[in-house]
């Protein structure tokens, strides 16, 4: 489903040149629950936001679905992204002028849904999440754990294939963190792919795979053998 | 305020050019009403109108019959003195051998200098006039006839009349409703035509100004109680003759030149000043507003300060203070640049409005206070919302809340914006419906055809005698076309005379515009006949007894059915050998006698028997050969009447002059709109800087869940767009209501609708796109990686 061959990603700024991510060579199978682990500034987030067409490699190779998208444009990235990927983030990014039906509403909207067909999707999506009594609230009046929860619905709406996660749980108290993972496990158990970066060895445990970054590069993968290290120091 | 520089440069460049339009507009309102205050005696010194019906007709003018001032100083102790004012045109000095044609000589009474303050350079006030043949010079009339030379006891020829020059004084201030050049005594001898005739026939004949100068600690009230006996004794009993009233009416001085009646000098506009005044308000408001939306909308990046500071120990008193200081600091560093930017725009300005400011004028005392006082009405009016509203936000809730963004009211702000929005709209949709009577009284039929014509005028009454030999040798060049004489050539003058016209079997009485051509007029002005005949070159015996009217006096008279063979009396012969009584013999089309500010009324036209009357000869010439015709009367016009300059103008001069005084008031009315615009829009674009920026992470967000680049950008404009929909909407009625208005002051006027509206309204929509666009571009552009993380 996800392949990468020599994923390299450099920063420059006037003065420094920062490699983020060095010729990064993995692969993730439909329906697998990857976790990705690493320090602060291994690499984790710059991989996530390849993997999730949201930037561009500076060099290598990114198969997405069988195609190679590295060099595609942000208008063709968009396209392929509001299909097939749902994302869920650490500050839930949430629209605070919009309620939550609205802000889980929205990547219909942009898939072009027919305001009947959302409605149905949305109120469908909250019921199964448990968070319906609260449709009609802004953001900022719910709790984190809440506010995640309908990042979540958010994600999951459009019935992507793969769920991008970035510390889902890093803004909440354990309590609201495990009800979290147990939502994306239950999505993984019903077929959705789902990569999540964490710092956590605890909802690490949620995932099937570990592949641990250092450096960006790959050191080590955890849980599977199927994983192969296929990374050379540069 | 160091702090964010766009934002300041954008308050003070506002700030700065509102103050600027502001301090323009103070200055020429000044000037407006400062006329004729310069005369030491201005609070005891009338002009006096008279309100004038003669049959149906009804006149209010700024002249008056000739013996009225010394009759109200004989009646009445309260009236100190009187000075009637003659305006000469078309006067020929000669000096020597060089020899010019002056516009502002004036006939005045030997008690001028007693009456108004002037200054003298050479001779003195006293006496100057006293003399008959006597003249008094401006200084720059001096320079121009004597160079540096003091010209008094030297004698110069007006008219082929030898003048002694008495005295040289200042040039009239600009501030002046009468400009004048030369004053002449009213020497009895040369106007005899008054003297021969029946004195109580002056009463019935207006062509002069006359003011009057009341004794001290008396009330002009006084005078005018007890006008009704005057007018019994005077007017009526040459009133009752012609079915004519007369009602006397006294202008004070400084009012004279805000009083806008027929044949008032350089007179201004009430109108004009109150919409001037608008617009300055408005100037300064637009440029406040600004500072208010975006001072609110930069709340959330100056919270913190303001809790902190409150932490430290300010108070709410003081913070709002700090907010009024900054507020009116920046607005004393506006007044610094409009200074610099006044002095860069007076020139232009000057020959926008046709007056002479300068720098200094701005400086001078009472001036000087008025704008300090718009700088710290303007400096108040931007901190005043800032002060109350940043002041009151709670230390506790912005330190605590880690999302601290709305930044005060985005209703007010919005409600703000939609007000600038909506004074932007009318002011272009103002200056387009300008644009559009402009151009209507540009465009409209004059009902003649004003196309490659020239008009000679012929001033002494020899060469009008020979008018025909002159019209003979114009007639020779192969670029003349055709010729016609009259006496006036439209927009050039008229007469009203008193007459009796047939309704039914009876005769009323009522007045008629008059004018005399010749049996070529008609057909050479291509004025259209409607009924009847014009005049026929064969019938001699057309001259003096046989009239056209126009459609006008058909109308007003009731002789739709049958207008031919209807009878005109005169009420008084002007000439004893003109029948009295005249016989309509067709109707022609109506055209324009007059300037279009003049409603057509009835009118006749007839064949003198005396063709000296016929005093302008109007020229067809080629198409394209406007100059070389121009060339050839001058030199043939010259060489027939060596004593004078040859007067020739095009036909369409008269009308030309007027319009271009409208114009004047246009193109200052659209600069100033504008200014207003630019401001109002630069305010937008400082505001949608700091919108953007707050909506960055929405705007991340949404991208990230798929919205293209497009759909962010209309995200954006939706909600202008918005908004200046809905300003146009409040805009319509306003400008509807206001142009209606304005529109009525014109007799002929283009039909009011809603296009100026809608152009305004796509013109904003337009120009915030443009505006908004730099802003939402970027947001709409940006990697959304970089907004989402930016917590």
């Amino acid at each position: 489903m996800i392949k990468t061959v020599d994923l390299t990603k450099v920063f420059r700024t006037e003065e420094v040149e920062t490699t983020a991510l060095n010729q990064v060579s993995f692969e993730i199978k439909e329906g697998e629950f990857v976790a990705i682990m690493g320090p602060s500034g291994c690499g984790k987030s710059t991989l996530l936001n390849i993997l999730g067409l949201l930037d561009n490699p500076s060099s290598g190779q990114y198969f997405f679905l069988e195609q190679e998208v590295s060099r595609f444009s942000e208008r063709q990235r968009a396209n392929l992204r509001k299909k097939n990927i749902g994302f869920v983030f650490q500050n839930f990014n949430l629209i605070d002028e919009l309620s939550v039906f609205e802000n889980v509403e929205l990547p219909l909207i942009y898939l072009g849904y027919s305001s009947s067909e959302r409605k149905k999707r949305v109120e469908e999506v909250l019921e199964q999440m448990q968070i319906m009594h609260r449709r009609n609230h802004f953001p900022l009046q719910l709790s984190g754990g809440q506010q995640q929860r309908v990042a979540v619905c958010r994600a999951v709406v459009a019935k992507p294939h793969i769920i991008l996660a970035d510390e889902p749980t890093g803004n909440l108290d354990s309590t609201h963190g495990d009800e979290v993972m147990n939502l994306l496990e239950t999505l993984n158990k019903n077929g959705t792919t789902i990569i999540m970066v964490t710092h956590s060895q605890r909802d690490a445990s949620y995932s099937q795979r570990i592949v641990r970054l250092f450096d960006g590069q790959i050191v080590t993968e955890d849980k599977t053998t199927e994983f192969v290290l296929t990374t050379t120091p540069g | 305020m160091l702090r964010s520089r766009l934002y300041t440069l954008i308050n003070i460049f506002c700030l700065s050019v509102g103050i600027t339009g502001a301090m323009l507009i103070t200055l020429y309102l000044n000037h407006e009403l400062s006329y004729d205050t310069y005369h030491e005696k201005q609070e005891r010194i009338f002009r006096l109108d008279g309100k004038y019906q003669v049959g149906g007709s009804f006149n209010h003018m700024a002249i008056t019959p000739f013996p009225l001032g010394p009759a109200l100083k004989f009646e009445f102790s309260q009236v100190e003195e009187y000075c009637r004012i003659f305006i000469q045109r078309d006067i020929l000095v000669n000096i020597e051998d060089r020899e010019f044609l002056e516009d502002e000589f004036a006939l005045v009474d030997t008690t001028f200098f007693d009456v108004f303050s002037h200054q003298f350079i050479h001779g003195q006030p006293e006496g100057a006039l006293n003399e008959p043949k006597t003249i008094v010079l401006t200084q720059s009339l001096s320079k121009k006839y004597f160079g540096q030379e003091n010209p008094v006891g030297r004698q110069i020829s007006i008219d082929q009349q030898t003048y002694l020059v008495t005295g040289v004084i200042e040039d009239f201030p600009d501030n002046s409703t009468l400009k004048l050049e030369g004053l002449m005594t009213i020497n009895q001898s040369e106007h005899q035509r008054f003297y021969a005739l029946d004195p109580q026939l002056f009463w019935s004949i207006n062509d002069n100004f006359t003011y009057i100068l009341m004794r001290p600690e008396t009330s002009i009230e006084t005078v005018l109680e007890n006008m009704e006996d005057f007018n019994k004794k005077y007017v009526e009993p040459i009133g009752s003759q012609i079915a004519a009233t007369a009602e006397f009416l006294a202008v004070p001085l400084r009012d004279t030149h805000m009083t806008r009646v027929t044949y008032a000098p350089n007179p201004g506009s009430k109108t004009i000043l109150l919409i001037f005044s608008l617009v300055a308000l408005f100037l300064i408001i637009i440029a406040a507003v600004n500072y208010t939306n975006l001072a609110t909308a930069r709340a959330s990046q100056r919270a913190r300060e303001i809790a902190m500071r409150k932490v430290s120990g300010a108070t709410r008193q003081q913070m709002g203070l700090q907010f009024l200081a900054e507020s009116l600091v920046v607005a004393f560093i506006s007044l610094v640049l409009s200074l610099l930017l006044v002095e860069v725009l007076l020139p232009g300005f000057n020959t926008l409005s046709d007056k002479s400011f300068s720098l200094g004028n701005i400086l001078e005392g009472k001036m000087f206070f008025q704008i300090l006082l718009i700088t710290i009405l303007t400096g108040i009016l931007s901190g005043i919302y800032p002060a109350l509203f940043l002041s009151s936000l709670e230390p506790v809730k912005i330190l605590k809340s880690l999302n601290y963004k709305k930044g005060g009211s985005g209703l007010l702000r919005k409600f703000l914006v939609i007000f600038q929005f909506a004074i932007s709209i009318i002011l272009v949709a103002g200056t387009l419906t300008v644009r559009n009577q402009l151009n209507y009284l540009q465009n409209k039929p004059l009902g003649f055809n004003p196309e490659n014509r020239l008009v000679v005028t012929l001033h002494g009454r020899e060469a009008r005698q020979g008018v025909e030999s002159l019209e003979h040798l114009i007639r020779q060049d192969p670029n003349v076309r055709n010729t016609a004489k009259v006496l006036f050539a439209p927009a050039m003058g008229h007469n009203i005379n008193a007459v009796k016209v047939q309704s039914g079997n009876e005769m009323t009485e009522t007045t008629i515009g008059s004018n005399f051509v010749d049996q070529q007029f008609i057909d050479m002005m291509e004025i259209k006949i409607k009924e009847g005949r014009g005049f026929e070159k064969e019938m001699r015996s057309d001259a003096y007894s046989s009239v056209i009217v126009n459609e006008a006096a058909v109308k007003v008279y009731g002789w739709h059915d049958a207008p031919l063979g209807k009878t005109i009396e005169w009420q008084i012969s002007a000439s004893d050998t003109a029948p009295s009584k005249l016989t309509v013999v067709g109707v022609f089309e109506d055209y324009h006698a007059l300037t279009l500010d003049r409603v057509i009324e009835p009118m006749m036209l007839l064949v003198p028997q005396d063709i000296s009357l016929l005093r302008c000869i109007i020229v067809e010439h080629l198409p394209g050969k406007e100059k070389e015709t121009m060339e050839f009367l001058q030199k043939t016009v010259r060489e027939f009447e060596p004593s004078r300059l040859p007067n020739i103008v095009p036909l369409t001069y008269g009308f030309q002059e007027q319009f271009n005084a409208e114009k004047r008031q246009g193109s200052i009315f659209g600069i100033f709109a504008l200014v207003c615009i630019i401001i109002s829009f630069l305010g937008l674009f400082g505001l949608s800087s700091f919108l953007t920026e707050q909506r960055k992470k929405e705007v991340g967000i949404r991208k990230v869940l798929g919205s293209s680049g497009a759909s962010i950008l209309m995200m954006f404009y939706r909600e202008f767009l918005l908004l200046v929909f809905i300003s146009s909407i409040i805009s319509a009625p306003v400008i509807w209501f206001v142009m209606e208005k304005w529109l009525q002051g014109f007799p002929y006027r283009t039909t009011m609708n809603l296009w100026p509206v809608v152009y305004a309204t796509l013109l904003s929509i337009i120009i915030a796109l443009i505006t908004v666009s730099y802003h939402t571009f970027r947001a709409a552009r940006q990697n959304p990686v970089d907004a989402i993380r930016a917590e």
